[in-house]
């Protein structure tokens, strides 16, 4: 695929046909696709290998029983939601909980707000519904937060839903709890449903921490929380997602999940059981580890004259490049081809973010020392020849 | 209820789609248990390529290209969760909202997935625009079904586990128009891996790779690694 064909796209597309071209060159360092380097915790390996040598039944489509209970047990513990097994809906990953989601609330004609810059995996989910959504802007000078005026402008009668991701998957911003409380309040004044993808929840970083749209009063009944194992623990490949809805709602998705995939495979629910029943020492790990990568992809980042501002949490920065003088889709190409790093362009993740960079901190640390030292050798030959 | 849910919400409670698989337990062959073993020492619990690992895609193009006498291309093969995301992609991908889809049979199959597209079911192959063929309802019945549709509409074939060896992409106009689908590892035990495949025409394959990956990323990495050293047949 040349650089031609590359310009002509955005959104997902455009990642996987950065990843693909990736995949061309032997020594790329990948920054760009959010999958946990580390390997799942061993305990976790260890379940599945013993329930691989006996014999296993077909799971529900919900989900197996003691699966749910786990996760709403957990929610309970971890952010004071009063939920049930029945409130809970196990998903082939979280991107199969968006879908569903999706699917069981929106009508054609319906708008969804959607804070911009976006995860545009999920673009798909909304458009297959008929229904349309419409963006949100968000700022760097509020860490990304969505500004509930912002929200409130944009509210018409065709408002059913706001998507939050909380984390936030491009920008590492989160909705902190004064936030949330203002637009748990514009919910329920306008009564639209708030959907918060909460997948990155349990890495924020100090000072901040994470909390649920769920856990705020009154609002149990109006939140979709979606989550899963895969960034938690590393599981990605295992394809166990979540979602905590009103039971009507959970009853609703489970009809449609038992066309779109059916029950997710047993095997990996055995070993997501095993994760929702630790201590999460586990993630506490993972935690220091994700911590410090984040500094030392940092200190590279403003090696290289980049701008941005600390992520609050998840595994990404977003980074300004206009000081290279290059558009960030350019820069992301000359990055691979030149320093065969990977990183992705913003307008995979909106089509006005031309400027900025998504970059991950998925890589061991020494990987992240090369992949900085790579990048600021081509930037800084890029300055040099003039184009900053 | 606070929360209201789509109209297409109502339509569907109720009309789950059956298992494939029969109940009960199921104990994987001893090729599939040592695959995941495998695949977990080398650290396999990662996303794999959003069509499937390549070996597998390999394997299962080659086994139907030796059964159907196709000319099927792993390129063109996504691996999907289970036979169930396999029929549900071609119904959301292949035809319109307001499109028509007639299954020859086992329409409860295909039913709830024409519902989410938006699209209806009808007795009339001729008025379809995609046709469901289960290889069950056997190939006289499949030949005069395919005998009146319309020039364009899509087929989409659900091989059964009996050895047929008809498949309807050998019928006169019909190669670039059938996409064939299926479970991988039934009988191997592997019913709990939900494990399954589409192999579709050349042009039709981007769109409905790109749907799959939207619905669920890619398929469960271990089951592609246990169908890898277990399924011999289709």
């Amino acid at each position: 695929m040349t650089f031609a064909d590359i310009k002509k796209l955005d959104g997902a597309k455009l990642r996987y046909a950065l990843m693909d071209l990736a995949k061309e060159i032997p020594d790329a360092i990948a920054l760009g696709r959010g999958d946990p380097d580390l390997p799942t915790p061993e305990f976790i390996v260890e379940a599945a290998r013993s329930a691989a040598r006996e014999p296993m039944t077909v799971a529900p489509v919900a989900g197996m029983g003691e699966l749910r209970e786990a996760i709403a047990r957990n929610a309970v513990r971890d952010h004071g939601v009063e939920v049930t097994a029945d409130n809970v809906l196990v998903t082939t990953g979280g991107q199969e909980g968006l879908f569903l989601v999706m699917s069981a609330l929106l009508n054609p004609g319906d708008e969804i707000l959607v804070p911009d810059p976006r995860y545009s995996s999920y673009d798909q989910a909304i458009a297959h519904t008929g229904a349309s959504f419409i963006s949100v802007p968000t700022y760097a000078e509020d860490g990304f937060d969505v500004r509930p005026e912002e929200i409130e402008k944009r509210i018409t009668p065709r408002t059913k839903a706001l998507l939050l991701v909380t984390p936030s998957n491009p920008t590492g911003g989160i909705v902190r709890p004064e936030t949330g409380e203002k637009i748990a309040a514009l919910a329920r004044k306008h009564n639209f449903v708030v959907v918060s993808d909460e997948i990155y929840g349990k890495f924020v970083w100090e000072p901040y921490s994470h909390f649920s749209m769920a856990s705020l009063p009154g609002m149990a009944e109006r939140v979709i929380t979606l989550s899963g194992f895969s960034k938690a623990y590393a599981m990605t490949g295992w394809r166990v997602g979540y979602v905590i809805a009103p039971e009507h709602a959970i009853r609703a998705m489970a009809a449609i999940k038992s066309h779109t995939t059916g029950p997710v495979a047993t095997l990996s629910q055995v070993a997501a059981l095993a994760a929702a029943r630790s201590d999460d020492s586990c993630v506490r790990e993972f935690r220091a580890t994700y911590d410090e990568r984040r500094r030392i992809l940092g200190d590279g980042l403003k090696a290289m004259g980049l701008e941005f501002g600390e992520p609050r949490g998840g595994f990404f920065f977003w980074a300004d490049a206009s000081s290279t003088g290059m558009r960030a889709l350019e820069l992301s190409y000359l990055l691979l081809k030149e320093a065969h790093v990977l990183i992705f362009p913003g307008t995979a993740f909106g089509e006005t973010w031309s400027n900025h960079l998504r970059i991950t901190t998925l890589q061991p640390t020494e990987v992240l020392v090369e992949a900085a030292a790579r990048m600021t050798s081509a930037i800084a030959t890029l300055r040099r020849s003039g184009a900053a | 209820m606070v929360m209201s849910l789509s109209s297409r919400t109502a339509e569907l409670i109720g009309r789950d789609v059956p298992p494939s698989a029969a109940a009960g337990a199921h104990r994987m062959v001893q090729a599939a248990i040592d695959a995941v073993n495998d695949a977990l020492d080398r650290g396999e619990t990662h996303y794999t390529d959003r069509p499937g690992i390549l070996p597998l895609r390999q394997k299962v193009s080659a086994l139907l290209n030796e059964r159907f006498r196709l000319a099927s291309r792993p390129s063109d093969l996504t691996i999907t969760c289970g036979l169930t995301e396999a029929r549900f992609v071609c119904l959301q991908q292949l035809v319109e909202p307001g499109g028509t889809v007639h299954a020859l049979a086992h329409p409860e199959a295909v039913a709830g997935a024409a519902t989410i597209r938006g699209a209806v079911l009808s007795q009339a192959a001729a008025e379809a625009d995609l046709v469901f063929v289960p290889a069950s309802a056997g190939e006289e019945a499949i030949r005069a079904c395919l005998s009146l549709i319309k020039p364009q509409c899509m087929v989409v074939y659900e091989v059964d586990s009996e050895q047929e060896t008809f498949h309807p992409a050998a019928l006169p106009g019909l190669a670039e128009q059938v996409v064939t689908i299926g479970d991988l590892g039934l009988d191997k035990g592997l019913a709990t891996a939900r494990l399954g495949y589409l192999a579709a025409p050349h042009q039709s394959a981007p769109g409905l790779r790109d749907f799959k990956q939207a619905l669920t990323i890619c398929s469960t990495n271990l089951s592609q690694w246990a169908a890898l050293n277990a399924v011999e047949a289709l």
